[in-house]
């Protein structure tokens, strides 16, 4: 089921330079959306730019919905511009859902720079049914924390920033080894769950670093270009195991895949 | 009293808006979100004997307008069709109608010759002008004696309504045209996408995997309707005009240019709900303008003076 949804701007905040929030009452969308899932965006009422954008589906209280995404182009600038009040036109919810194991002793949850919007609904969502997770976040800087200071996620975040800071210094795969050995240690190791979303460098380094078939779940969100976002114009395809085909459509198949289905493009 | 029924030889669609082919999956992905029956009909993802993987990734690339693909003809095959979505669309109040992608003129009969068999087809477009796969694809629709001898064989052995879908990748379309129609076609569907190609310069590499896609979109509308213009010029059945559709004024444009009917590609991915918005946009125009039928603007292009700036219309 997906809804067409002319959803109302509440607020739309840039909350770090390059880096916004925008807050949209959706009824419809966040009555059954999920984590993981995303929405596909008309940035314009016009055909300028041609396509729908993709973006993840944030964090969901109640009718609300958070979109957080970073200015690249046309489609990104144009968000950027809406005001309070505002309406657009949202395709969703669209995408499988992340898989959730309630008998999962522990979730570990990893995002790399915008991957982390769907890592905190699915940490909110993981909490809210009372499950324990750890959240952590990889990116360059803090001026790329997809988050405002005064978020409280930030305080539940474990940030590693690969310039330092007043953060962790270096990459996010490292807390990662470093919880594993510990859930192997503890003997838990087999009723973990893990879930990332980041740039393919973060994923590929996930794939060496996380040994197959050990952990309850293993989980990715991919992103790549798309047309429709509803698996009709086969455009959305990446490399995966697990179809008829050696492709699979981010936008119906995915965007959530194994994480050792999945081909890093060389 | 106007109406938007318009009639395609033996076709009669209730509306002259009609679904592309790739733009529309099979007919069932959209309509959890828009009414099929808006559509006068609507073409299915191009078809193929069996399951066809697609090119590799990436297969689209968004430019400044418009969109270039190389899905490669990504389908599900013509059993998996008949078998899992068939029965699912023919309870839709709208026409279905098959497009057909092969390799080589027996791929197209097998094809066919198994669609023959069930009930709930309306007619086939034959795609011979995909730009994106190696083989069969547009170079049928570059050769004016394959068109027709391909269409012949089709038309051999069904009597349903079949059009031929022709690309616009060569200097004319005029001997395709004559030899579709020749070949026993009820209609043309003009055009398929245009050639092109889109480069990073950042990392220089080609945005399409194929190097060179299909491009489509608004800024493909000139194009287009160059090619309807033509295609009315050279024969006598009537033509689909597709290319670049977002509005209604595009929709009455085609039709002067001489097509009667068009069917809206690109743009659905954006609007789903535009087969509506158009329908709505067309019924108003006609009352306005005391129009009856959209088939009495076919091929009314004014061709003894251009449209001048300022002047009276
Ligand atoms: C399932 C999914 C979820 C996403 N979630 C988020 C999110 O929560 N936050 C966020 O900041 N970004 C997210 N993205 C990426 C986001 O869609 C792109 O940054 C955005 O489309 C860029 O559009 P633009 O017009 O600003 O950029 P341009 O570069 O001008 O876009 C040109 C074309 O490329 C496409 N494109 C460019 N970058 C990407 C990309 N990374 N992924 C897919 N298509 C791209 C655009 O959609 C457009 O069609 C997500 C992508 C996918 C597929
Ligand atoms: C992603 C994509 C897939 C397409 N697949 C097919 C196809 O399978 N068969 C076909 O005949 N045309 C296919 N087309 C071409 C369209 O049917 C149409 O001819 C073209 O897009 C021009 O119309 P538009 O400008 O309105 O999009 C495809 C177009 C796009 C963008
Ligand atoms: S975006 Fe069209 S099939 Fe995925």
């Amino acid at each position: 089921m997906r809804f067409l949804e002319d959803a109302t701007v509440l607020r739309n905040t840039e909350i770090r330079p390059g880096i916004w929030s925008m807050w949209v009452e959706a009824p419809l969308i966040t009555d059954i959306s999920r984590p993981g899932q995303f929405v596909h965006i008309r940035v314009d009422n016009q055909y300028l730019p041609l396509l729908r954008r993709p973006l993840s589906i944030g964090r969901v209280h109640e009718t609300e919905m958070e979109l957080v995404w970073r200015v690249i182009g046309k489609g990104t600038a144009h968000l950027a511009r809406l005001k309070s009040g505002e309406t657009i036109n949202l395709l969703g919810p669209t995408g499988e859902p992340f898989k959730i194991d309630k008998s999962s002793e522990m979730n570990l949850l990893v995002g790399g720079g915008l991957g982390l919007p769907p890592m905190v609904y699915l940490f909110e969502h993981l909490k809210e049914a009372g499950l324990n997770a750890k959240l952590l976040l990889g990116v360059k800087n803090e001026g790329a924390i997809p988050l405002a200071d005064s978020d409280t996620i930030l305080t539940e975040t474990e940030v590693i920033a690969e310039e330092g800071g007043k953060f962790r210094h270096g990459l996010v795969t490292e807390p990662v080894v470093e919880y594993l050995e510990q859930f192997e240690k503890a003997g838990i190791s087999e009723h973990v769950s893990i879930y990332i979303c980041g740039p393919w460098g973060m994923i590929a380094a996930m794939q060496k670093v996380v040994p197959e078939g050990k952990y309850k779940i293993t989980q990715v969100s991919l992103e790549q270009q798309m047309g429709c976002g509803v698996g009709v114009c086969q455009g959305c395809a990446v490399k995966a195991d697990g179809g008829e085909t050696p492709y699979r459509l981010v936008c119906t198949d995915g965007p959530v895949f194994d994480l050792f289905e999945v081909e890093a493009p060389k | 009293m106007s109406t938007l029924n318009v009639s395609l030889g033996s076709l009669q669609l209730s509306s002259p808006i009609m679904a592309a082919s790739g733009c529309y999956g099979y007919g069932l992905e959209y309509a959890d979100v828009a009414n099929p029956s808006h559509l006068g009909g609507f073409i299915t993802k191009s078809i193929s004997p069996e399951r066809w993987k697609g090119n590799p990734p990436p297969r689209l690339a968004e430019t400044e307008f418009g969109l270039l693909n190389s899905i490669g003809l990504a389908n599900m095959g013509v059993d998996a069709f008949i078998q899992d979505v068939l029965p699912r669309i023919t309870n839709f109040d709208t026409k279905v109608i098959v497009s057909v992608a092969c390799k080589v003129m027996e791929e197209y009969e097998l094809v066919v010759r198994k669609l023959e068999e069930v009930e709930g087809v309306d007619g086939y477009e034959l795609n011979i002008s995909c730009p994106n796969v190696k083989e069969g694809g547009m170079a049928f629709s570059q050769n004016p004696k394959l068109t027709e001898e391909l269409v012949s064989r089709v038309r051999a052995i069904s009597n349903r309504w079949i059009t031929a879908k022709l690309t616009p990748n060569t200097a004319s379309i005029k001997s395709a045209c004559q030899a579709a129609e020749q070949g026993g076609a009820n209609a043309l569907s003009l055009i398929n996408t245009i050639v092109g190609m889109a480069v990073d310069y950042k990392s220089r590499r080609p945005k399409l995997a194929t190097l060179t896609g299909g491009y489509s979109g608004p800024p493909i509308k000139p194009v287009a309707l160059a090619r309807v213009w033509e295609g009315y010029n050279a024969v006598d059945i009537p033509i689909v005009g597709i290319g670049g559709i977002v509005s209604w004024q595009d929709v009455v444009e085609f039709f002067i240019v001489g097509a009667s009917a068009v069917q809206v590609g690109s743009a659905l991915y954006t609007n789903p709900g535009l087969p509506a918005e158009l329908n709505q946009g067309l019924l108003d125009y006609m009352k306005s303008e005391r129009i009856d039928s959209l088939s009495e603007l076919t091929g009314t292009l004014k061709t003894d003076q251009p449209f001048q700036v300022g002047a009276p219309v």
